[in-house]
């Protein structure tokens, strides 16, 4: 039998719970964690997921090394003069870039909403 | 009151739920393209348009971008290498092209951009790493060779002198190869875009329902950005002393090079110019980084439709008045 009360304090409860998930859903998104990362050599790209480990990248001045963490990764090692790319330091945000330009290797954090969609430098 | 008026006002708040979750699902991805070229990384994002035609269009995209690097790229065999080992010739239209904007900017920036600074980057030879820097004598001696004004150019017959200098377009034809991929993007259908050669970026309409958020680098913490923007449609390109440098007995010694001094410019960390087209912004923003934050930002000002933001060697961060109105500042 159909109660006659026209709203109850349960249908209140129901009520207050959805326009709570409407908060969230309309609450400004944070940026994630990376869920994957995009390795790129003069062979071509290839993704691989967070915990991958040690890789090792072949490149035209030797051997660039990358470890790749569950919440971040970063260049290791490289064969290059200036190092820029070890000093890039560890990628926790989609969106970031490591590069090594003399061996041709770069390190990119991927993500479905990264904090942004490029870096200016 | 009826069963359904009494669940009208949970069912709304589902609806809504659902409306907005569905809004805010990652869903569709643009499609990103990355490869080495022109002595750097180039990456292509489009958005919204199927995936076929977005490969296709960023095929033509890459396809102008190594078209400009076989033919303008400073290594044995291209076309400007021949140029400068013949001090002159005739040359292409896009190779006249370019040597026209670049002469253009060394006049407009008095030379705070010059294309034939090519015996200071050999002598400086940066990206070999740490080593002592040259004697003040070298530095003399290549500045000898230095000097836009004695470059005639005939645009015409596409007819060059070098006279006696040799040219280097890193500082501007990158701008020029950006503005060519943007071009064989639009032909190719797709109007929501980003070309981003080594973080010198065109940005062209928006990813989906929000625009294209850019982050410009902190030059002293990599980890961080200076800003995050969302810029008009046109190109964002930034010089900074942290892209190629080595640090020797405590000192930076970087790739943007003042042709009037011969040696590292000095006066600012970073700057970043907003431009309609690349080629503008990638020499002016090494010309702006070569005149320092006070007269670079003058020079700015005057350029019609031109704005920049530029961090000072101590860090102050000093930008054009209009730049907050082409690159607003994003926050979420």
């Amino acid at each position: 039998m159909v109660s006659r009360r026209a709203f109850t304090p349960w249908d209140a409860l129901v009520v207050a719970a959805l326009l709570g998930l409407n908060l969230i859903a309309w609450a400004p998104g944070r940026p994630g964690r990376p869920t994957g990362y995009r390795i790129t050599s003069q062979a071509g790209s290839r993704t691989v997921p967070p915990g991958s480990g040690r890789i090792e990248v072949p490149g035209p001045l030797g051997t660039t090394v990358i470890e790749v963490g569950k919440r971040s990764a970063w260049i290791v090692e490289g064969p290059c003069p200036l190092r820029l790319c070890v000093r890039t330091g560890a990628l926790a945000r989609p969106g970031r870039v490591a590069v090594c330009l003399p061996n041709r290797v770069a390190l990119e954090a991927l993500g479905p909403e990264g904090e942004v969609d490029a870096v200016g430098r | 009151m009826t069963r359904l008026a009494r669940w009208a006002v949970p069912l709304a708040a589902v609806a809504l739920v659902m409306a907005y979750a569905s809004g805010r699902r990652p869903g569709a991805e643009p499609f990103t393209e990355t490869r080495f070229l022109m002595d750097t990384l180039v990456t292509v994002t489009v958005w919204g348009t199927p995936e076929p035609d977005a490969r296709a269009a960023e095929e033509r995209a890459f396809a102008a971008l190594a078209a400009v690097d076989q033919e303008m790229a400073r290594v044995e065999g291209t076309p400007l290498w021949e140029l400068n080992r013949a001090g002159g010739g005739r040359v292409s239209e896009a190779l006249a092209s370019v040597l026209a904007d670049a002469l253009a900017w060394a006049r407009r920036t008095g030379g705070a951009f010059d294309p034939t600074v090519a015996p200071l980057l050999d002598l400086w030879d940066i990206p070999r790493g740490p080593h002592p820097p040259p004697s003040p004598l070298a530095v003399d001696a290549a500045l000898s060779q230095v000097g836009w004004d004695r470059v005639r150019l005939d645009p015409g017959r596409r007819t060059v002198d070098l006279g006696r200098t040799r040219v280097d377009l890193g500082g501007i034809a990158k701008g020029w190869a950006i503005d060519r991929a943007a071009e064989a993007l639009r032909a190719a259908g797709a109007s929501d875009f980003i070309v981003n050669a080594g973080g010198d970026l065109y940005v062209a309409g928006r990813r989906g329902d929000r625009p294209w958020r850019v982050g410009i680098q902190h030059p002293r913490n990599q980890n961080r950005f200076l800003r995050v923007v969302a810029p008009m449609e046109g190109a964002l390109v930034t010089s900074g002393d942290y892209e190629r440098f080595y640090e020797w007995e405590g000192r930076r010694f970087h790739h943007i090079l003042d042709p009037r001094t011969g040696r590292p410019a000095r006066g600012c960390q970073s700057v970043t110019v907003w431009a309609p087209t690349a080629v503008d912004a990638d020499a002016l923003s090494t010309a702006v980084f070569v005149l320092g934050p006070e007269e670079g930002l003058r020079l700015l000002e005057a350029q019609p439709g031109v704005e920049g933001l530029v961090v000072a060697a101590d860090g102050t961060v000093r930008e054009t008045p209009g730049f907050a109105r082409v690159a607003p500042e994003v926050r979420w």
